[in-house]
């Protein structure tokens, strides 16, 4: 079986099958397999033994997302389906849809649908934690969409506003 | 008479610090009852009270700010005195002459006292005229911009607009050229308004390249004020301070002595009772001071007093708030070593400190000698989005500044925390900066352009983890590998438990 991770950052395909003395074989981008063993040593912890010794790694998943520490960084990332990933790739990620990553409420929406904005102009404007966090627009362009309302309280990964690049010249 | 026994405290506060006096009340042979939202339900202070009540749904205005609702928890619960912590409460003159006039102690400073100071331009002219230094500007609120721009001038650019009912950094601007002056007046001013409920701003002259010092005070209803020494909060990030050790590594002896006596002063002018802080600028260069404003409660930062001193604020507040004269004297407060507390929030440091409030999939404290963690939650809680995003406050004492950073060093790395971004990598970047071992940072060290050059915008994510990252989803997507774990092993089974956002494995 090969999936794609992301965590953290760093995207890598990874090909892992059954080691007959138990374990499994794990490959990472293309990489000799190599045996490794895991188990879960809590909620959040598990520990992966492989040639090099026993290392804990702080981690937990949840279908497919993966919530983990290191280096003292709280990362998340997800374990996926490579022929998802594809799919994720053409709706997401788009540069001009503009995606609240925390939980919170919509207090002020400055621009209108069909209005003009320039790089860096404020699009919505979102409380959490007694915190005004101002989305701006990452390229020229026009409002597409507005997704939310004044209020709305969010979800974290809910997308705000979506604005049209502004044609080349 | 307001000070007397008492035998059961409602704690009108959430979190970590209600979980501090909570414990307090407990080990002074006190019942302790908390109030709780519905997003607090299962939250620690819940769990550890003798006994609780839900006063409201999540947001602190319809919970923890119900003055109405927890007076009434209170008296039904049958307590006769209320702490009300740090926030929330706490600087409600009016909340304490309720809890007063419903025959309970008011376990905090005189009505009178905390609302001289809950006004900044009131308290600077207090202070002005008790002969206590304050930093040049004005002390009626600005309102208009054209007036604002005749201050500025006259006291000289840089300048600072501040809420007069403020703190915690909000409804503050710093303006350096007249220009942004009006923007930054009707900034603050509304940020005041929705923060306060009070859009009074103020303009003081901006003091270059400041230390942040405070000083600890102590006074009981005898009469008697006592200084516990300074703390150094000079690390900030949006004027919140995110680091706070004890004592001060610049200011000389004299200085702490005439700033230990000004804030002595303070607390006079306004007949102090209880545990206080009187913040000021400090000035190296210049080696000058200037009041900024007392806070009538405990602070956050109380641990690193206490790690220093070894005396607990919490039990002194009780004692105090029972009438007791003070049990020892100026000269027995000696400072003990070093202490640092990091205040861990649940916040991206990478991303500019955005909050990132969720839940707490993996979470266990770290320990050892001289490591104390001060926190309200336990692993498999969220952190909610109704309040300030503190997890914990992590301090520790070492017997140099040295040893100190290098045991907070260990704990940091020693800390679990799985689901939420936090606070942690900057912690670790700022202990290796030169200038903070140094000692000579000022307030305005955690610049965003710090940030970006001593913060990987991206942990180092080795093959370890991407394994055990597979790993892990493969033994939870097919539970039955797991009974291929070596016989024996007293992990084989795999640990499992609910959130609200599902299982998670």
């Amino acid at each position: 079986m090969t999936y794609d991770v992301e965590i953290g950052g760093r995207r890598a395909s990874v090909s892992v099958r059954r080691h007959a003395d138990g374990g499994w074989w794990v490959a990472i981008d293309g990489a000799p397999a190599v045996h490794v063993n895991g188990q879960a040593a809590g909620p959040a912890e598990w520990w992966l033994q492989d040639a090099d010794g026993r290392r804990r790694v702080a981690l937990a998943v949840n279908g497919s997302e993966v919530a983990a520490q290191v280096g003292g960084h709280g990362v998340s990332g997800t374990v996926v389906d490579p022929r998802r990933t594809a799919l994720t790739d053409a709706v997401g990620g788009a540069l001009g849809a503009i995606v609240t990553p925390m939980p919170g409420a919509v207090v002020r929406i400055p621009v209108q649908v069909g209005q003009a904005v320039g790089e860096g102009q404020v699009l919505v404007v979102v409380e959490a934690m007694k915190m005004e966090n101002e989305f701006k627009s990452p390229i020229a362009g026009v409002v597409a969409a507005v997704h939310v309302d004044i209020g709305a309280a969010l979800d974290a990964h809910t997308l705000l506003v979506t604005v049209e690049p502004a044609e080349q010249e | 008479m307001q000070h007397r026994p008492f035998q059961r405290v409602l704690v009108a506060n959430r979190g970590e610090i209600a979980v501090r006096i909570i414990r307090g009340c407990q080990e002074r042979g006190l019942q302790a009852v908390a109030v709780y939202s519905e997003a607090d339900t299962n939250a620690l202070h819940v769990r550890l009270a003798d006994d609780a009540e839900l006063v409201g749904p999540p947001p602190s205005a319809a919970s923890y700010l119900r003055a109405d609702v927890i007076l009434d928890v209170a008296a039904r619960t049958g307590c006769d005195a209320v702490h009300p912590g740090y926030g929330f409460l706490s600087e409600s003159a009016e909340f304490a002459q309720a809890v007063i006039d419903a025959g309970m102690v008011w376990i905090g400073p005189p009505p009178a006292a905390i609302a001289a100071m809950g006004s900044k331009t009131a308290a600077r002219r207090l202070m002005r005229d008790a002969g206590v230094p304050v930093v040049p500007g004005t002390v009626e609120p600005v309102s208009n911009p054209a007036e604002a721009l005749e201050i500025a001038a006259s006291i000289g650019l840089p300048v600072m607009l501040k809420a007069a009912a403020g703190g915690g950094g909000k409804g503050m601007r710093a303006v350096f050229d007249a220009a942004d002056l009006p923007a930054a007046l009707a900034g603050a001013t509304s940020e005041a308004v929705k923060s306060f409920g009070d859009g009074s701003v103020y303009i003081e002259k901006l003091v270059d390249r400041p230390r942040h010092v405070e000083i600890q005070l102590l006074a009981d209803s005898h009469g008697t004020v006592v200084h516990l020494l300074e703390r150094d909060c000079s690390i900030q990030r949006r004027h919140q301070k995110v680091v706070e050790e004890a004592p001060s590594p610049v200011l000389p002896a004299a200085t702490r002595a005439e700033m230990a006596a000004a804030a002595i002063d303070a607390a006079r002018a306004v007949d102090y009772v209880g545990v206080g802080t009187v913040e000021f600028l400090y000035d190296p260069a210049a080696d000058s001071f200037y009041f900024l404003e007392m806070n009538t409660r405990l602070q956050v930062e109380h641990p690193v007093t206490e790690l220093v001193t070894g005396i607990d604020l919490v039990h002194a507040q009780l004692r105090v708030a029972a009438g007791e004269p003070l049990w020892f004297g100026q000269d027995d407060v000696v400072v003990n070593g070093h202490a640092i507390e990091c205040r861990i929030y649940a916040e991206d440091a990478t991303l500019g400190f955005r909050p990132s409030p969720g839940p707490l999939h993996g979470y266990r404290e770290p320990a050892g000698p001289w490591v104390r963690v001060d926190s309200g939650v336990v692993e498999g809680m969220e952190v909610p989005i109704h309040y300030d995003p503190m997890i914990a406050k992590l301090a520790v004492w070492g017997a140099t500044r040295a040893d100190a950073i290098e045991r907070c060093r260990r704990a940091l790395r020693d800390y679990t925390i799985v689901g939420v971004p936090t606070s942690i990598p900057f912690f670790l970047a700022l202990f290796d900066d030169p200038d903070f071992l140094a000692g000579v940072y000022n307030t305005g060290l955690i610049t965003s352009e710090w940030l970006d050059a001593n913060l990987q915008s991206a942990p180092e994510v080795d093959d370890v983890l991407v394994a055990a990252a597979i790993l892990r989803f493969e033994a939870s997507a097919a539970p039955r590998a797991e009974e291929a774990a070596p016989a024996g092993s007293q992990w084989r089974r795999p640990y499992q438990w609910k959130t609200l956002r599902g299982t998670w494995r």
